[in-house]
């Protein structure tokens, strides 16, 4: 480095000191929004696959003109005899919209008197006393269906309302900690019996079949399997349900759209004025630098010094305030996009995780067209005569 | 030693405003003679110079300096050329009137990455020897004319420049600077530099120290 | 020798104001940006206990998703949603306002049956 002319650089800078500096306010600024966007994006995806290893190998569901319907309970048993099936349990879960906050809780059915599940449950919820006894009816909630009811006065119970009028009651007999609340917020898990009643289900029927499965290799062929058994199911294996992840995010459309073409939009502003030339003023001091015995390469090693000083220090603050305020401030306001409106937010306490592909991508789009965009007009008056430019 | 071969200059060629600003000049300068360029504006003499100073190309012709072909040199040669030996006090100053007299008298020599001790004694220096080291950390937006000259003067043998071009240097000096400035003139060619000064000021006419004088009329030497 | 010594470049470097300004304020901004980084590393990832609870609360749940966007049915079990869900209202209309805008309906969908049938 050259630091004679870095000083000459900053000391150019600093002569033209409001517009750079705006110039560099509106830099970081724009790659704030970016790299916040893209962190928590990031974040939510890696919170996502993380969990994947937790899922069913395969769920079937049975799909009539598009629509989710009930599947038989029977056919279960069938499926149970492909070879390399370690389990098939039909599983009972739905939406209940709760009108006083406007929201719909997910509840899911389980067998709760099962062993297994009672270990599983102390571990995983923070349960009131020991309610889980097959005379009261009781639910394990979510930290956000706890809030919500709450706030309607329901502390320890809740009556759901069925499809044929009636109320039952259902005591609250636990809620899941904190630590699970980005997956556990709105739902409700019950007994199977008392999800039936409630949504009014036939016994014959489920919701849906999960399919367990020992080695992951028999996945696509069992998938197969099952789908030639019953035309009418759509299977969706583990893999499907990771490919969706990896997609749930469109950033072609929507939300993102919005934001890359208002980020490229202003970009574009401030290049389209660095590209289209110098002021008369800037031609003439090129002009005098080369008269003086300046080379091109040293008029424009000031010119690159001065942009990437500009480019390099926006970038730089921006990452830092990004990662500042979407994991230290947990990104308000922009976290109401990603939530919507819905009530029973979790809290949005996102892991950590950075990832440098992104960071590196933000930075070749930003910094190298600005520096070539600086560069280019200084290095067109450059070329010319010095002659022409001071006379 | 400058040889100057059948100098052409013509500005926008087969244009409408096409203007020859030289035609067909020759002459020979040894090193260490202090020329002045006599004639009247728009005789060609700034022309010369810039073309002496590699600043533009002829038309036709070319300019040996040294046994180098300064007039065919690549942008950067030439470049390197002037900030080595040349010294150009313009007509007009072309100093650069946001930075400040010091700054603008290191200009040259920041880009050859010369220890800053070294820049700064230089600029001492050539600023006691033209009285503007008090105005030092002043813009030179916020000179007088006659400070300027001096700034540009500073700027031009800062690098200690064996030629020195020098183009209307007392057009904005009273009496007293301009005795000053030729009082410069005779040591600078006491220390063996060659001169060249284009001027139509008749104080430099008839100079005692002078080796000669070249008049200019019409882009050709009379 | 003596070129390199410290007094030297410190001396040297009394010149250049400017520089040394600005590259002490970005060497501060670095070693900013890397004690956040470090701090959120150790503080604000997840430790395997907690991974472990989620986990857990998943196996016994068995549907994927996060709890984000409850007010839609489409996007809360977006794995698992069918195409009825989406364009609940009608055929032309998509769902809800933010949640359809961040969020793209599930890949499964466009796939009917199992995209693994249709590799074979």
């Amino acid at each position: 480095m050259k630091s004679n002319l870095f000083e000459f650089a900053i000391h150019s800078l600093l002569r033209r000191g409001a517009k750079n500096i705006f110039i560099t306010i509106i830099f970081t600024l724009l790659i704030f929004v970016l790299s916040s966007v893209f962190l928590i994006t990031g974040a939510l995806k890696n919170e996502l696959l993380g969990t994947l290893e937790a899922l069913p190998e395969v769920i079937v569901q049975k799909i009539i003109a598009g629509k989710q319907k009930d599947i038989e309970v029977q056919r279960s048993d069938q499926i149970l005899q492909i070879p390399g099936v370690e389990d098939a349990i039909p599983r009972v879960w739905g939406y209940y919209y709760f009108e006083p906050q406007g929201a719909n809780f997910s509840i899911i059915g389980i067998e709760l008197y099962e062993n297994q599940y009672k270990q599983v449950l102390s571990d995983i919820a923070v349960q009131f006393d020991d309610k889980l006894s097959s005379d009261t009816p009781s639910m394990i909630i979510g930290s956000g269906v706890y809030e919500a009811l709450l706030s309607s006065y329901y502390e320890d119970f809740f009556l759901f309302v069925k499809p044929d009028g009636d109320s039952k009651k259902v005591t609250i007999g636990g809620v899941f900690k904190a630590s699970t609340q980005l997956e556990s917020s709105d739902s409700i898990v019950m007994s199977s019996e008392l999800v039936r009643e409630i949504f009014d289900l036939d016994e014959q029927y489920a919701t849906d079949i999960v399919v367990k499965i020992a080695n992951p290799k028999e996945i696509p062929t069992i998938a197969l399997k099952i789908n030639q058994l019953y035309p009418d199911t759509r299977v969706v294996t583990k893999d499907d349900i990771r490919v969706s992840y990896q997609n749930i995010f469109d950033y072609k459309s929507g939300i993102f759209l919005a934001f890359f073409i208002l980020a490229i939009f202003t970009f574009f502003i401030i290049i389209y004025d660095k590209a289209s030339g110098l002021s008369s003023e800037e031609k003439k001091e090129i002009g005098i630098l080369k008269a003086i015995g300046w080379k091109i390469e040293d008029i424009l090693n000031v010119k690159f010094y001065e942009a990437l000083i500009v480019s390099g220090t926006a970038f730089i603050v921006a990452i830092a305030l990004s990662i500042a305020y979407v994991f230290l401030l947990e990104a308000p306001l922009l976290k109401d996009i990603f939530m919507g409106y819905s009530i029973l937010k979790p809290d949005f306490k996102l892991p950590f995780t950075l990832n440098i592909q992104i960071l590196a991508l933000i930075f070749f789009i930003t910094v190298p067209i600005y520096i070539a965009a600086t560069i280019i007009p200084s290095w067109r008056a450059a070329t010319l005569e010095a002659n022409e430019v001071i006379r | 030693m400058i040889e100057i071969k059948k100098i052409s200059k013509i500005f926008h060629q087969h244009q409408a405003n096409e203007m020859v600003a030289l035609k067909d000049v020759s002459l020979s300068i040894q090193p260490g003679e202090l020329i002045i360029l006599k004639g009247a504006s728009g005789s060609g003499k700034s022309t010369l110079l810039t073309l002496i100073a590699a600043l533009s190309k002829p038309t036709k012709g070319e300019v040996i300096v040294n046994e180098k072909r300064v007039s065919k040199m690549p942008d950067n040669f030439s470049a390197l050329y002037r900030r080595e030996q040349i010294g150009f006090v313009f007509q007009k100053f072309n100093l650069i009137p946001s930075l400040t007299v010091y700054e603008n008298v290191i200009t040259p020599l920041l880009p050859a990455d010369i220890d800053p001790h070294l820049i700064d004694e230089k600029a001492c220096q050539v600023l006691e020897q033209f009285s503007i080291m008090h105005k030092k950390n002043v813009k030179v937006a916020n000179l007088s004319g006659g400070e300027q000259q001096r700034v540009a003067i500073s700027r031009a043998l800062i690098n200690s420049p064996a030629i020195i071009l020098a183009d209307e240097p007392t057009a904005n000096l009273d009496a007293f600077l301009t005795e000053n400035f030729l009082a410069f003139i005779q040591q600078m060619k006491a220390e063996g530099r060659t001169i060249i000064i284009a001027t139509h000021d008749p104080v430099f006419f008839d100079l005692d120290f002078a080796d000669r004088e070249v008049a200019l009329k019409n882009g050709q030497i009379t | 020798m003596a070129l390199l010594s410290p007094f030297f470049i410190w001396d040297s470097m009394k010149h250049y104001k400017k520089s040394r300004i600005y590259l002490y304020s970005l060497l501060s901004l670095l070693l900013l940006l890397g004690g956040e980084i470090i701090y959120l590393k150790s503080n604000n990832s997840y430790d395997s206990e907690q991974h472990k609870q989620r986990l857990a609360y998943l196996e016994l749940v068995a549907l994927p998703d996060l709890a984000i966007s409850s007010e839609t049915r489409s996007i809360r079990n977006r794995s698992l949603s069918d195409s009825f869900s989406i364009f609940n209202e009608g055929p032309e209309i998509r769902d809800f306002f933010p949640a359809s805008f961040v969020y793209s309906p599930s890949d499964i969908l466009k796939k009917q049956p199992s995209r693994i049938t249709i590799e074979k």
